[in-house]
């Protein structure tokens, strides 16, 4: 301790003792008031969606301030660009409630306008005396008929930005002090950002919700009228419908080419939009690996002669029958394999490769491309990413298919990453979970003692 | 490809999107077939079915109103119903969907989009049966 401290004050020695034991008990009481703030931020900070935030705050600021109800009101603009105030939520002890949820009213020339621009939050103890001086007030005759009694007003201000108000209502006159105000104040700024936080969370959920449903919408109105064209497209290139001389064969074949794109882009949205609202459906059944491995490499093995690239089968040990359904699985190998000879150069080698532990099955697709930069690996399987490699035959992408990948792995309960084959190409490697009905390990024995 | 033969099969397309009509119906004339009724729903398939007993019918499942496997239910109830070679079109169809279609009895499934190859493949079986 530096000299100062130490130095005798000629006072008492009990005196000091007793000076001692105040301050101590002053500090376990400031500890025991941090510890409450913390648990109330840790508390409301749980929810992700603004109406479990809301849930966790009645509870959470028991301990700190008193009250018998709990309203939240956030600000929000009208059509004409007014600044509206809207009850967004509200917990009570008591039964009658005549301010809920969606009582919303102009912030201009109210009090709350006055509390927003000064920042300081608002004690009225006696609001019976209130509504004699502000007979109009038509909010505090509507919590007087609930039976509230005093009232804190607390503004919500996020980084600077005025976000809305919280309410501390009291059935008992005179329940709120100025050390009520002191330690709300130090959580407000925590708590205005989180109510912001989830109100922007929650708002994103619905957009993600409601682009989800025009996506389907989309591609589905887009589907048939393609259908169509592509049929007879098909029908004109197979000289059905009368002959084509060499000019018209070759406009043929490129509106071919483009409505097979088109097609598969909107095959690909439709599946986004499936999977992402839930309403993929798997039919899984004992899928055989080791046929189905060899009927991908087959059939892939024909697209890919068109640059040379041979597609190599390694499984060195028979492979565990997995619950897959197999036409989704199909697309998984499709898609994966359609990605390697994308970025593979001329006559190299693509190899698809299986192999089995105690929970999981692999399966890995090999190519001898350029390889996937570790810092562009995680967030490649997220929709519309695209690496910085370039197709080495100018080949096109909707860049949906890795995320319909991982996606429709996920859906089996399985996992899947890319990292560097052996020789600097890129490998990709799906998990699935071993056929629990088939294949399952017994359970491992106790050791006897 | 050369047109065939004309056939004296009547055949039934039915589909809520008129383009996809057209697209069949010119894929099936290429096959021989030259008897085509068309219809736009479940209601007027089953009038059409009614007066003229087609023996090869393509339904699409997903139509507003009444959807495929209705229109296929009423159907196997008409007279010369059960008899008919029913192909349904099964794009957006759940495996519920599917099974139902199986146990009322369908001579083939086909996704949109149609291509000559699989129609001549359905086609194919329908004649095979009624030989």
């Amino acid at each position: 301790m530096p000299d100062k401290a130490g130095q005798p004050t000629g006072q008492d020695p009990r005196e000091l003792q007793q000076a001692l034991v105040e301050v101590s008990l002053r500090l376990e009481r400031r500890v025991r008031e941090l510890e409450a703030l913390v648990t109330v931020t840790e508390r409301i900070n749980r929810g992700l969606l603004l109406d479990e935030v809301l849930d966790e705050i009645y509870d959470a600021f028991r301990p700190i301030i008193p009250y018998d109800r709990i309203g939240v009101a956030l600000l929000e603009e009208d059509d004409c660009g007014r600044k509206m105030v809207r009850s967004q939520w509200m917990r009570s002890d008591n039964q009658a409630a005549h301010i809920g949820p969606g009582y919303a009213a102009p912030l201009a020339g109210s009090s709350l306008e006055t509390i927003l621009s000064t920042g300081e939050p608002r004690i009225i103890n006696d609001l019976q005396a209130h509504l004699l001086h502000h007979p109009k007030s038509r909010s505090t005759q509507q919590i007087l008929k609930d039976g509230v009694r005093s009232s804190l007003t607390c503004p919500l201000v996020a980084t600077g930005r005025p976000v809305g108000f919280i309410f501390f209502s009291s059935n008992t006159p005179n329940t709120y002090r100025d050390a009520h105000v002191a330690t709300f104040q130090q959580i407000a700024g925590q708590l205005a950002m989180i109510l912001e936080k989830s109100r922007l969370y929650q708002r994103l959920m619905e957009l993600n919700e409601l682009k989800n449903r025009f996506l389907g919408v989309a591609a589905h109105d887009l589907r048939n009228p393609l259908g169509v064209l592509g049929g007879y497209v098909d029908l004109l290139r197979q000289e059905a419908l009368g002959p084509l001389n060499e000019a018209q064969q070759e406009v043929m074949a490129v509106m071919a080419d483009v409505t097979g794109r088109m097609s598969g882009l909107v095959d690909d949205l439709l599946d986004v939009s499936a999977i992402e609202s839930g309403r993929l459906e798997l039919e899984r059944a004992p899928l055989d690996l080791n046929r189905f491995l060899a009927d991908q490499a087959h059939s892939q093995g024909l697209i890919a002669q068109g640059k040379a690239i041979r597609i190599a089968l390694e499984l060195p040990e028979p492979l565990p029958s997995v619950a897959a359904d197999g036409q989704r699985l199909g697309q998984v190998i499709d898609n994966l394999i359609a990605n390697a000879i994308k970025f593979s150069p001329r006559d190299t080698v693509i190899t698809l490769a299986g192999s089995a532990d105690a929970d999981w099955v692999q399966i890995s697709v090999s190519d001898q491309g350029p390889g996937v930069p570790a810092e562009e690996r995680e967030r490649l399987f997220e929709p519309f990413q695209r690496g910085s490699n370039t197709p080495t035959a100018d080949e096109q992408s909707t860049g949906l298919g890795l995320s319909i990948v991982q996606k429709l792995v996920q859906a089996h309960g399985g996992r899947v990453h890319v990292d560097e084959a052996p020789g600097g190409g890129a490998r990709f490697t799906v998990q699935l979970p071993r056929d629990a009905g088939t294949d399952a390990q017994p359970p491992e024995q106790e050791p006897h003692a | 490809m050369t047109t065939q033969k004309a056939r004296p099969d009547r055949v039934l397309v039915v589909d809520d999107f008129q383009p996809m009509r057209s697209l069949l119906s010119t894929m099936l004339r290429q096959l021989g077939f030259e008897y085509i009724d068309q219809a736009h729903n479940g209601r007027s398939a089953l009038e059409r079915f009614e007066s003229r007993k087609q023996t090869l019918v393509f339904l699409d499942i997903s139509m507003p109103d009444m959807t495929g496997l209705e229109v296929l239910r009423a159907l196997r109830g008409m007279e010369g119903g059960d008899h008919a070679f029913v192909i349904m079109q099964t794009g957006d169809a759940t495996r519920d969907n599917v099974l139902e279609a199986k146990e009322l009895g369908v001579g083939g499934f086909i996704a949109k989009p149609y291509n000559m190859q699989k129609v001549k493949e359905l086609v194919g079986a329908y004649l095979k049966r009624t030989q």
